[in-house]
């Protein structure tokens, strides 16, 4: 592969890395923590693509005999290898895909055993506190639910429609979206949503029901629903 | 306005390649309805989040792995790497272990790293040791491990055990048996530049061109590890709690086929909590060690006939030691 190209691919492909860092894009991929490094990678990449293509262009438009652009990468696979850096810069600027939803909490499987039991402080004091669902699901679990007994908690997540009843979820992740683990609650009660289509983000007051996080119910608790409203989704769509 | 400026100035047919490149370009952006469209289909559309957030994930750790790569050509001089390190090869492979634990950062970072440290004249043996030892067993891999298996120190302390024997037995076993032409010569080569060229010239087209070259690799594996994620896993570990020997056999094949990022897959491995303690050590000891996006890197880097050697060498020394640190510290 001629250098010239190289450079133009690097380039593409380091544009594209500071471009979805300046919106939000980023976020659907991996945590807020990471969104520096895929910016100092994107301007290091076009930087050292920049560099190159100067050194071998600029001194013979100037009229001085430069270094010739005209080395090719040595031979084997990685003559070919590189064209495929094209590709997520591609993806990214033709699809962007979306953060996981409901489609992939719908392809994991329930979880086989109880959550680790942790000892929770107690909840915050104030009406309906705002919990995130790995921790709802976290104390659900743990002593039997005690830290949760009868308080009224907010919840916001997005809908999974199916089964017997609809649940509310959130993927949680710790680097990328690669490491997923969703985190689920039941809908209970008459107040729940009706029929929200997937995806739809809802904040949930809501209590929990006593005992309902057990083998039986392959450790998703199921809150009585309070309150529903339909909220944008969020800039953030994960949980960390 | 780039592409239009650099093809004016080398409008020469032989650099066919940056047509090619434009060609693509417009194509894409011809066939953006459609490739919108494909998106929506559930499994193709996790495939290609996961796919997006793998080479995102990992491009950062690739870029530092590059620029050390670069520095150590250009500022590190042979004999100050010979100083550094003992004369017997043998006893070269810890200390290149404990060298790896300095480094944070992914799998990505470490292979052009270890290819300049060949390319340096450091022994093969302590270059790969090094390859193996720098993401498994570095702080941060540790700290985050403690974080997802809280109350289970033993846990944190195999993962170091394991990782490390792995890293200095396959070193060893290398050594021992590995020939040096099962490297490609192209990984051996120096920088590419004129002798007498000043060091930041170096160090940049030696980034630069460790990136091109290990970039594309990168890309590819994350595209394996996408297609697995979605075709392969979830329901494998339904029914494992019964069987040690075909969880911990399963768990070992699940790492290598995820290719999680090892400051992750604690987490993904505490989240297993039907399985006993063993094998899910045994996914966090192999997952480092060897995964489809880190051979793809490897047979791209160091040629095919090393990495199928090495990889397999790489699974049953990883397997073999999660077990031993495991058994003896009690999991």
């Amino acid at each position: 592969m001629h250098r010239d190209t190289q450079n133009v691919i690097l380039l593409l492909l380091g544009a594209t890395l500071v471009r979805i860092t300046a919106d939000d894009t980023v976020l659907r991929y991996v945590r807020p923590g990471h969104r520096w490094w895929v910016l100092g990678a994107g301007i290091v990449i076009v930087l050292l693509a920049a560099v190159a293509a100067l050194r071998d262009h600029v001194p013979r438009l100037l009229g001085r005999s430069g270094r010739s652009p005209a080395g090719h990468a040595h031979g084997g696979p990685e003559r070919h290898a590189a064209w495929l850096m094209v590709v997520p810069a591609i993806v990214l600027a033709v699809a962007a895909p979306a953060a996981l939803g409901a489609d992939a909490v719908t392809r994991t499987p329930l979880p086989d055993a109880a959550p680790v039991d942790v000892r929770y402080a107690p909840l915050p004091p104030g009406s309906a506190p705002e919990l995130t669902l790995t921790e709802f699901v976290g104390r659900a679990g743990s002593d039997g639910g005690a830290t949760l007994a009868g308080r009224t908690v907010t919840l916001t997540g997005f809908a999974v429609p199916g089964g017997e009843a609809p649940r509310l979820a959130r993927i949680a992740i710790s680097c990328c979206a690669a490491d997923a683990r969703p985190q689920t609650v039941r809908l209970v009660g008459g107040a729940g949503p009706a029929h929200v289509p997937p995806d739809t983000w809802l904040r949930v007051r809501g209590v929990l029901q006593p005992g309902s996080a057990s083998s039986a119910t392959r450790w998703v608790p199921a809150v009585q629903v309070a309150s529903v409203e339909v909220v944008p989704v969020p800039v953030d769509p994960y949980e960390y | 306005m780039i592409i239009r400026r650099v093809s004016s100035t080398v409008a020469r047919p032989r650099v066919w390649s940056l047509h090619a490149v434009c060609s693509v370009l417009v194509v894409a952006l011809v066939a953006r309805p459609l490739l919108a469209e494909a998106v929506v289909d559930p499994a193709l559309g996790i495939a290609a989040t996961v796919f997006v957030a793998v080479c995102v994930q990992a491009l950062p750790f690739l870029v530092l792995g590059v620029l050390l790569s670069g520095a150590l050509t250009a500022f590190v001089s042979p004999a100050a790497l010979r100083r550094l390190l003992p004369e017997r090869p043998g006893a070269a492979v810890p200390v290149a272990a404990l060298a790896g634990t300095a480094l944070p950062g992914c799998e990505c970072a470490s292979v052009p790293v270890a290819r300049r440290l060949i390319g340096q004249g450091v022994p093969d043996s302590a270059a790969l040791t090094f390859l193996l030892a720098a993401p498994a067993v570095n702080p941060v891999v540790l700290v985050s491990t403690a974080v997802a298996f809280p109350g289970e120190p033993r846990m944190t302390l195999a993962r170091f055990v394991g990782s490390l024997a792995t890293a200095c037995v396959t070193g060893w076993c290398w050594q021992r048996f590995g020939r040096a032409g099962w490297i490609v010569d192209r990984a051996r080569r120096s920088t590419p530049g004129a002798p007498g060229t000043d060091r930041w010239t170096v160090f940049a087209e030696t980034a630069r061109h460790d990136l091109v070259s290990a970039g594309g690799f990168l890309v590819l594996g994350a595209l394996f590890s996408a297609a697995l994620t979605v075709a392969v896993p979830a329901y494998w570990t339904a029914t494992l709690a019964g069987d040690l020997v075909l969880a911990v056999a399963v768990l070992a094949v699940l790492a290598v086929v995820l290719a999680l990022c090892s400051e992750a897959d604690a987490f993904v491995a505490a989240s297993l909590t039907a399985l006993p303690l063993l094998p899910r050590l045994v996914f966090l000891v192999v997952g480092p060690a060897v995964d489809v996006k880190l051979v793809v890197l490897q047979a791209g880097t160091f040629g095919r006939s090393f990495a199928t050697r090495f990889a397999p060498l790489t699974f049953v020394v990883a397997v073999g030691c999660a077990l031993a640190a495991g058994l003896v510290l009690g999991l």
